[in-house]
């Protein structure tokens, strides 16, 4: 039974700034280096809960930023990592042989007001939906999981996302280890604390996954994204989709993982190591 | 048993300059860590003073600069904490569902002789007063905890912090960490002493909660505002205020949260979110 879950840094329990790349204090070295420890406590301790609650694979999308947060120094040997940036495919490895979706650090959408750190991919996205249905991030992965029967049942993070992912699935288990107080604050879990918290539910998450049901869409799909600037030059022809007005842009596609192709440029046809070569030898990853 | 504790740094025992957050040196990063870590140590030994005595839930406001002081690594697991900057007020989450506050590393208010880096909120201002009494931080801790019939029991800090409060509600447990000779200099507890005091006090704090009255101030109140520079124009009077000279502001406000709305700390919108998780409600 294998387990795929998108980490982000944004949700997890202490954290509650953006993260900030460019400053080279020693007090920021500091700070990065610990909210990467909290993240990869956070990921062994959802791990554990399921490892001891059947799962015999967890893959780990390393999901925040340049894809390099999670500290591989302290992860669970047991666990499976995907890092890095300029992904051949969004969300890679998580297709139909996965038992089950979750996610760690999660963090609200766009526009939720109360929220601790709420965007939608970039700070510039004012909303994503999906046939008309509101999505965040992880809502959209949710949804990308569904097209391969694969549910949604895990959810760690702020309050307000877990809210929102029990919304959108119903009986998903989640674990608020913090709760928005506002963008930039938040009451929080001590970190030691989240990750007795995130165990617990990753355990009951493993009992429940015969019972939720994977998210069903329509198809063809039908991607809309609001910007909060007039991005679109209205007079030229989007190069995927189509324009609706300087701040919005629909894409139609024939599923999921069409969509996402089309949006992110990534060649559909492409296959990962361990599907071109079944078995991998002894490469298995 | 819910207790809301609010935190500061400049009343820490061992703290006796102000924060630098420019300072990028070796050095300063060793002190601030450390003084992270003082700061976290105090409120542990709070916190175990307050389950001692019978708490069951202990909210802590990690009250200084941006709002991330305390050291999250080393936190009593028991607590939650509120971190970070922009809050929707100033103590988000201090309201009737908790039964006594106090605060950890209690500064004076601003112009206390021989306090150890007294000051009202930020330096530019030089005296507030709530119906004619002089307050600082501590004045408005106690008079927002009132407001939700909470009482104010517990205080560690600055001895001139501790004798602030004192004269504002009577029986409160105060302890002196340390003893401030100027604004930059102070006579300190070791850290080791400090947690031993903070501890015990913190337990007598929980015994008191029934005797403490509420901190209530008559309404409407009458604020008054005086800040070191020249910063308000008779002309154009900040909203809802009086100039009364370029210094001084006035305002009489029908209860303290009115007056933290015209003072642009408090979004009356705000609530904190109540949320459980259904496979929590379930079992």
């Amino acid at each position: 039974m294998k387990i795929y879950i998108v980490s982000d840094l944004e949700g997890v329990a202490g954290v509650y700034r953006w993260e900030d790349t460019e400053d080279d204090s020693a007090m920021n070295y500091e700070e990065r280096c610990r909210q990467r420890r909290w993240l990869a406590e956070e990921v062994n301790a959802a791990a554990r809960g399921f490892f001891d609650g059947g799962a015999s694979e967890v893959w780990v999308l390393d999901g925040h930023g340049s894809g390099y947060t999670i500290d591989i120094g302290v992860i669970d040997p047991r666990v499976r990592i995907i890092h890095g940036r300029q992904h051949p495919g969004y969300c890679v490895g998580l297709d139909e042989t996965c038992a089950a979706l979750g996610s760690i650090g999660t963090h609200a959408k766009a526009q939720t007001h109360g929220a601790n750190l709420c965007h939608t991919g970039s700070p510039a996205v004012r909303g994503h939906w999906l046939n008309g249905i509101s999505v965040g991030e992880t809502g959209r992965q949710a949804f990308l999981a569904g097209h391969y029967g694969v549910p949604f049942v895990f959810c760690a993070g702020d309050a307000w996302a877990c809210q929102e992912m029990e919304e959108l699935v119903a009986g998903c288990v989640t674990v608020p280890v913090k709760v928005g107080v506002s963008q930039l604050s938040s009451k929080t879990f001590a970190p030691a604390k989240a990750r007795e918290m995130i165990y617990q539910g990753a355990g009951e998450a493993m009992s429940k996954i015969e019972e939720i049901a994977p998210l069903h869409l329509e198809t063809p799909v039908i991607f809309r994204e609001e910007y909060y600037e007039p991005i679109f030059d209205i007079e030229k022809a989007a190069a995927v989709g189509r324009i609706i007005d300087s701040h919005t842009r629909e894409t139609e596609a024939q599923d999921m993982p069409s969509l996402l192709s089309k949006l992110y440029g990534h060649d559909p046809a492409w296959q990962p190591f361990w599907k071109e070569y079944p078995g991998g030898g002894n490469y298995q990853p | 048993m819910k207790f809301y504790l609010m935190t500061d740094l400049e009343g820490v025992a061992g703290v006796y300059k102000w924060e630098d957050e420019e300072d990028d040196s070796l050095m300063n990063y060793e002190e601030r860590c450390r003084q992270r870590r003082w700061l976290t140590e105090e409120v542990n030994a709070a916190v175990e003073g307050l389950y001692e005595g019978g708490v069951t839930e202990v909210i802590v406001s990690d009250g200084h600069g941006a709002g991330y002081t305390i050291d999250l690594d080393y936190i009593d697991p028991r607590v939650e904490v509120i971190s970070g900057r922009q809050r929707p007020v100033w103590l988000p989450c201090l309201d009737e569902s908790c039964d006594a506050t106090g605060i950890v590393g209690a500064h004076a208010k601003a112009g206390t002789p021989n306090a150890n880096l007294c000051h009202t909120m930020n330096p530019t201002i030089r005296d507030w007063s709530f119906n004619g009494i002089s307050m600082g931080e501590l004045g408005l801790q106690a008079i927002i905890a009132g407001y939700y019939g909470v009482p104010f029991v517990f205080c560690s800090g600055d001895v001139w912090a501790c004798r602030e409060i004192e004269e504002l509600i009577p029986g409160i447990i105060t302890v002196p960490v340390k003893y401030g000779t100027s604004r930059l200099s102070a006579l300190t507890c070791p850290p080791k002493k400090a947690h031993r005091r903070i501890r015990e006090a913190a337990e007598k704090a929980m015994q008191i909660v029934a005797e403490i009255e509420p901190f209530s101030p008559e309404c409407p109140i009458r604020f008054r505002e005086e800040r070191i520079n020249p910063d308000f124009d008779e002309e154009n009077p900040p909203e809802g205020f009086k100039v009364i000279n370029a210094h001084v502001r006035e305002v009489e406000a029908d209860d303290i949260m009115q007056l933290l709305i015209l003072m642009g700390r408090c979004n009356p919108k705000w609530k904190p979110l109540e949320f459980t998780p259904s496979w929590q409600k379930h079992k």
